[in-house]
């Protein structure tokens, strides 16, 4: 059936391991319970949630009510047995440095790829043998000792390569009995290629699954046996990624460290509610770009090429307008007076007065600063007072933590920083219960 | 200055404290509202949490965590306990405990759970017994 060679394609074992309902599990865990058993889902409460919205839900949550990630309060069943408890992104972020420990126990600590928050790939190649006769039989010695050492479940896709692990994973490992699953170069056409729900293929989205099926390609088996320069002139590179993804083939080297060409910062909020006054987004523009800009000070970088989106209210968005998204070209600078006013301006220049429901700035071109460079038609005392504010600004929330100092706008009506002081990830970090 | 360390006592204490603080912070008195503390023994990380349960019918059960009790001794637990039964009229409820004893009052620390596990241990004689019949 198959009509590629993989003899020169690479040949290891790679384990991508995934946790369970992750941060349920680590929530039932803390509570003394069952993570398989709990009845129980992490919900986000912040005033930009509509009420709350669903991150995680134990598997039991899962089959007996049928509530999934993402979904919002008021999906949830009236149903007592259902805990609603509150999110905690620190302690996630603790649990998962913890299991990737362990992890080190099995394959060495090079070998070890954290691919998100609850997902890591291990490259077992030359360790598998040392821990069972299979690398089911490994794979099974690292689930024991992670449910033994911290009370959680791990399911483990095997393949030969990163993809056929992540696939092994996604598609079967999360439904067998042992949460585990195995594919090979061998295996693949069998297993994969009948797949006709092009989304629940890793890559492939609601878009691409679209542009495939207009093209005629229901199946990963068609998608395999389309034409790889008919895919490339399609999609582009893309077109390549697809046909190598639906023959099972992945040359990526994991040790091969990437270095992004461009590199950016980028900050972004879904706000508690529409704004509809000027000075309320101007506001929030103002604390996001303090925020982008203390992170690019920290790395010692500069911008030059700012980057203010908008996206409207759900009401106001029609099909020729969601938002708006536009870069400018500015002076080399990491002067949170100056960014300010750039965005501001792009803002003035472009809003056309429709509510306003989340707010991204984003800073590109970024190069390693050498040296404040002053504007020869401004007062040089003002610009250094103005560098030396930045500098106090950073090194007492470096000190003394984020909301030791803030800007008195803040406190205005819209304002947002304070309430987003303690998130993670823009949830509830959870330090204070620490 | 060199800081005097604080006793096992002055530490439960100020963990008391600290505990009684954070539910201070969710207790809203309602009517038919159920409010409880959870302690849970976390075999996994040797710690003691506490939490904060709410229900309030028609809103859905919520258990906010209060505080983790890194010290894991059941003397330094139990000078906690007293402190906030003395201070709340809540239901303690008590996680895998099962077994043990409070070191002081020499009493069982989950009655309820050594309960359920009799009820259960009688239910299966019970079934084995309707089984040999």
């Amino acid at each position: 059936m198959s009509a590629i060679n993989y003899s020169t394609e690479p040949h290891g074992i790679f384990f991508l391991i995934d946790n369970k309902s992750f941060y349920a599990s680590v929530e039932s865990v803390e509570r003394g319970l069952n993570p398989l058993r709990s009845i129980l889902v992490v919900m986000s409460e912040q005033d930009n949630t509509n009420g709350g919205l669903v991150l995680a839900t134990s598997p039991r949550a899962k089959d007996l009510f049928g509530i999934h990630n993402v979904d919002r309060w008021r999906d949830l069943p009236h149903d007592s047995r259902l805990m609603i408890v509150p999110p905690r992104m620190n302690l996630y972020i603790k649990k998962n440095l913890a299991i990737n420990k362990i992890f080190t126990q099995f394959t060495t600590e090079q070998d070890v790829y954290p691919y998100s928050i609850d997902e890591s790939i291990l490259d077992m190649t030359h360790s598998w043998n040392l821990f069972g006769k299979t690398p089911q039989a490994a794979a099974h010695q690292i689930q024991i000792a992670v449910k033994k050492q911290l009370g959680l479940y791990t399911t483990v896709g095997i393949g030969e390569n990163p993809l056929q692990a992540k696939l092994a994973l996604d598609l079967f490992a999360k439904n067998s009995s042992q949460l585990s699953a195995c594919l090979t170069y061998n295996t693949f056409a069998a297993k994969v290629w009948p797949i006709t729900r092009l989304t629940n293929i890793w890559s492939i989205g609601q878009r691409t699954a679209a542009h495939l099926q207009r093209l005629g390609i229901n199946s990963i088996g068609e998608l395999a046996h389309t034409n790889p320069a008919a895919l490339q002139r399609e999609f582009g590179i893309i077109g390549t990624q697809l046909f190598a993804l639906a023959w099972g083939i992945d040359r990526s080297q994991l040790e091969d460290q990437l270095r992004p060409r461009k590199t950016s910062l980028e900050n972004s909020q879904v706000l508690p509610r529409d704004y509809y006054r000027r000075s309320e987004i101007e506001v929030v523009i103002k604390e996001i770009c303090q925020q982008v800009a203390a992170r690019m000070r920290h790395r010692h970088l500069c911008t030059s090429c700012i980057r203010l989106s908008i996206g409207y209210s759900l009401a106001a968005t029609t099909i020729n307008s969601s938002g708006f998204a536009h870069e400018q070209k500015i002076e080399l600078t990491d002067n949170s007076f100056q960014l300010e006013q750039q965005l501001l301006n792009i803002f003035s220049s472009s809003w056309n007065g429709a509510p306003v429901r989340r707010i991204s700035v984003g800073f590109s071109q970024l190069v390693v600063k050498q040296a404040d460079q002053l504007n020869l038609f401004l007062p040089p005392e003002q610009q250094l007072k103005q560098i030396a504010f930045n500098q106090l600004i950073d090194q007492i929330r470096g000190k003394f933590g984020k909301g030791a100092i803030m800007y008195a706008n803040s406190l205005t009506q819209g304002g947002t920083f304070k309430q987003r002081i303690n998130l993670v990830g823009g949830h509830n970090g959870g330090n204070t219960f620490e | 200055m060199v800081a005097i360390p604080l006793n096992n006592s002055q530490k439960s204490h100020n963990e008391a404290r600290l505990i009684s603080r954070r539910i201070t912070q969710y207790f809203k008195p309602h009517i038919k509202a159920r409010y409880q503390i959870l302690v849970v023994n976390n075999k996994f990380d040797q710690t003691f949490n506490f939490f904060f349960e709410l229900q309030q019918p028609p809103q859905l059960p919520h258990s906010f965590p209060l505080h983790r009790v890194t010290h894991y001794d059941l003397a330094y637990l139990e000078e906690i306990i007293k402190q906030l039964q003395s201070e709340y009229g809540f239901t303690f409820t008590f996680r895998n405990f099962t077994g043990l004893f409070w070191p002081n009052a020499q009493q069982a620390i989950s009655v309820h759970h050594q309960l359920t596990v009799k009820k259960n241990l009688i239910h299966s004689q019970s079934l084995t017994k309707h089984k040999s019949e």
